[in-house]
């Protein structure tokens, strides 16, 4: 097996006493892109330093394009492994062409000069990274992506195999983080890139393969899909993910839950949500958070309320999409609406699919109505039936509905609702 | 070039310049002769010398620590010479005074970089910090030698403030052999590039560092240690020329040393030629580099453009 261009086996590395990796191995494919990912402490970057063999690991072996590095000599090796620091405080004012410049150290003896190749290795790195503009500016004086993309065409200039990033994008702006990645992904497969990101979307988007680590060791290791798993995620960081895939790229993508646990009990009131179109997921969210029961729908089961009541583990009556309601989860409705201590109308599109939501709600005495109308869209301007929602909103209010503006507000309606019943 | 130039007419324009009060041509061919050959040029020579020595070895500090404040004492240098040379004062009647000033200002250096190391790795803080530590330890046995010195106090104080009293051909050729360590460093001028990203950056770039760093060390204190011994530690020279020299040539090393040796070397030879005529009697050079390198230092300090 020679394919691999980076291999770590069993590495043990240590500070004093205090174990910071533990028997972590990795095997790199030649021209692939690595990313590795872990909460802060997890020792990512102490394998990045030992990759890179500024630490002796105490067990273990990393070799590099079949050899052991620890058999390179120093300049040997930073012909073969360009390392991009994560932050570089230079002291004093080099320009960028001449830190550029260093990246041919290792090739030059302490009385050669560079010759014309040099220059145009140095070029076409400044070029790779868009940097041929700054190369008269000194490095003190350029803002923190054009450094870090200054340090990329450094490590480029070293012509490495495997070029290691710490994470390159931390200190960047969005707009810079993916135009550095994308510089970084474009090097790839004459350079193999193992680099370490806190930002697991931009990992997932970018990475060829993704390494998780957690306290000291490889938890799991393997394409994005398959290493960033909700669960996985939960685990390692500790944060409820939502999975997703992403819509233009195909790669996943994850959204934090923000879960919280419930503030307050709710009073043991249910609460029926009647929404759609995603106009009622910031309802749903504020609602199960302070802890009340909630049910929801009727809804087509690929409106987006759908899916954010099953992700918050809300009761849902759902219809299979674009169907009609159908008479089951009528009575479904019907019968939830009978247990209900109060009802959620939010800021929905009404139309024939919908329509028979409003129709049940008309003519129940006793059951409290909140309808939630943050934006004050007059009713007749999402009414796609025609006349007839309209006229059962109306219907609704003159039988004492009550008009809320926005969702603290409806907080503090269903609050006193709650005191009330206690 | 031009620094080239200024020097050599320097040298020349020093050498014609005296105290004796006397027009040259009032004397006789073989007195001139005696007083510029024997006198002058060797003193010249050795304030060009020491200089550039200086210049050199604060410039190489300075990209060793990554840090302009750094001077070639900083790593004991000074206080370990000043110990040797007031030993060889209180306890041997000033025999030796060079060796003793040479022996103690390289053995301080080793013990500033024995105690620094650690794992087989010497990090530059540490090395700042016991380089620091170290002087004060010296610069307190140094009061105290001062302390029970009685009458050769007025001796020591002297040759603390640093000059170039009674050079001899001899001094000229043992300073000489700070150009051996000029190259040295010039040596490491890449090297000294890349290290001054930083430690972790320089092994990347395939230095290696611990290596470097003693030979940096090595070299910079047998410099200081030379200058010391044939001119007393002269304050300034070795941190104000590179600093100065880096707003100008910039900080690429292989540039900056050769620049900060022809500075250092041209500074050093008219702070002494001031202080051997501005007053009716010589003063210690050491006085004039520093009243006028201080407020210089000053000056840069708040007007900097390309730090």
């Amino acid at each position: 097996m020679t394919a691999d261009m980076l291999r770590a086996e069993d590495l043990d590395v240590g500070y004093g006493d205090t174990k910071v990796l533990e028997s972590v191995s990795l095997a790199v494919n030649e021209g692939s892109f690595i990313g590795i990912l872990g909460p802060n402490g997890c020792g990512k970057t102490t394998l990045l330093r030992t990759l890179s063999r500024i630490l002796r690991p105490e067990e273990g072996t990393v070799s590099l394009d079949g050899r052991e590095i620890a058999d390179y000599s120093v300049r040997d090796l930073a012909t073969r492994l360009g390392v991009v620091p994560q932050e570089t405080g230079v002291p004093f004012a080099f320009t960028v062409r001449e830190i550029v410049l260093m990246g041919r150290h290792p090739y030059l003896g302490p009385l050669s000069s560079l010759k014309e190749e040099d220059y145009a290795i140095c070029r076409r790195a400044m070029e790779q990274t868009s940097t041929v503009h700054l190369a008269d500016r000194l490095i003190t004086e350029i803002s923190g992506g054009e450094r870090q993309r200054v340090l990329i065409a450094r490590a480029l200039a070293q012509q490495p195999k495997v070029l290691l990033l710490d994470e390159p994008t931390s200190h960047l702006d969005i707009s810079h983080q993916i135009e550095v990645l994308s510089i970084i992904r474009g090097l790839t497969p004459r350079v193999t890139v193992i680099g370490v990101f806190h930002d697991l979307n931009l990992a997932a988007c970018f990475c060829d393969r993704i390494v998780l680590m957690e306290k000291g060791r490889v938890v799991a290791a393997g394409a994005p899909e398959e290493v960033l798993t909700a669960g996985a995620i939960n685990q390692v960081f500790g944060v409820g993910m939502m999975v997703r895939t992403h819509p233009l790229t195909g790669r996943p993508y994850l959204v934090p839950r923000y879960d919280a646990a419930p503030t307050a009990n709710g009073g043991g009131l249910h609460v029926h949500i009647v929404c759609g179109g995603g106009t009622g997921a910031e309802t749903m969210y504020a609602l199960s958070a302070r802890g009340y029961r909630l049910t929801a729908g009727v809804l087509s089961a690929n409106d987006s309320d759908c899916t954010t009541a099953g992700a918050l583990g809300i009761e849902v009556i759902g219809e299979p999409p674009f169907a009609p309601v159908s008479p089951a989860s009528s009575a479904a409705y019907a019968r939830l609406l009978d247990g209900a201590d109060a009802v959620v109308v939010t800021e929905m599109p009404v139309g024939a699919g919908n329509i028979s939501n409003l129709r049940a709600l008309t003519g129940r005495q006793g059951l409290p109505i909140f309808v939630l109308a943050p934006s004050g869209t007059p009713f007749s301007e999402r009414d796609y039936t025609g006349g007839e929602a309209t006229a059962i909103f109306s219907t609704l209010c003159r039988d004492g509905a009550v008009a809320v503006r926005s969702v603290p507000e409806l907080l503090e309606k269903l609050g006193d609702l709650a005191a009330v019943g206690e | 070039m031009a620094l080239m130039l200024f020097l050599c007419v320097s040298v020349i324009l020093a050498t014609t310049i005296g105290s004796s009060g006397l027009s040259l041509l009032d004397l006789d061919p073989a007195t001139i002769w005696m007083l510029l050959f024997d006198y002058r040029l060797p003193r010249v020579l050795a304030a060009v010398l020491v200089g550039a020595g200086l210049a050199a070895a604060g410039a190489a500090m300075q990209g060793l620590f990554r840090n302009s404040m750094a001077d070639p004492y900083i790593i004991g240098t000074s206080s370990g010479g000043a110990l040797g040379a007031a030993a060889s004062i209180v306890f041997l009647a000033g025999a030796g005074i060079p060796v003793f000033a040479f022996v103690g200002a390289t053995a301080s250096t080793i013990v500033v970089y024995l105690i620094s190391r650690r794992d087989g790795r010497v990090g530059v803080e540490t090395l700042l910090l016991s380089g620091i530590a170290v002087s004060l330890f010296l610069a307190s046995l140094l009061s105290l030698l001062m302390y029970i010195a009685g009458q050769s106090l007025h001796q020591i104080v002297f040759w603390l403030m640093g000059g170039f009293w009674n050079i001899s051909w001899d001094d000229v050729g043992i300073a000489s052999v700070i150009l051996i360590g000029c190259f040295g460093l010039f040596l490491c001028g890449r090297d000294l590039n890349v290290i001054s990203l930083g430690d972790e950056d320089a092994v990347h770039l395939g230095v290696d560092v611990e290596r470097l760093k003693v030979a940096l060390l090595l070299i910079s204190s047998f410099i200081t240690g030379i200058a010391v011994s044939v001119a007393g530690a002269i304050g300034f020279i070795g941190l104000i020329t590179p600093h100065v020299m880096r707003l100008i040539v910039g900080p690429d090393h292989r540039v900056l040393i050769p620049a900060s040796m022809m500075a250092g070397a041209i500074l050093l030879l008219w702070a002494d030629t001031f202080a051997r005529t501005l007053f009716p009697s010589e003063i210690p050079v050491g006085i004039v580099t520093s009243f006028f390198g201080a407020p210089f230092f000053i000056y840069l300090l708040r007007s900097r453009t390309r730090t």
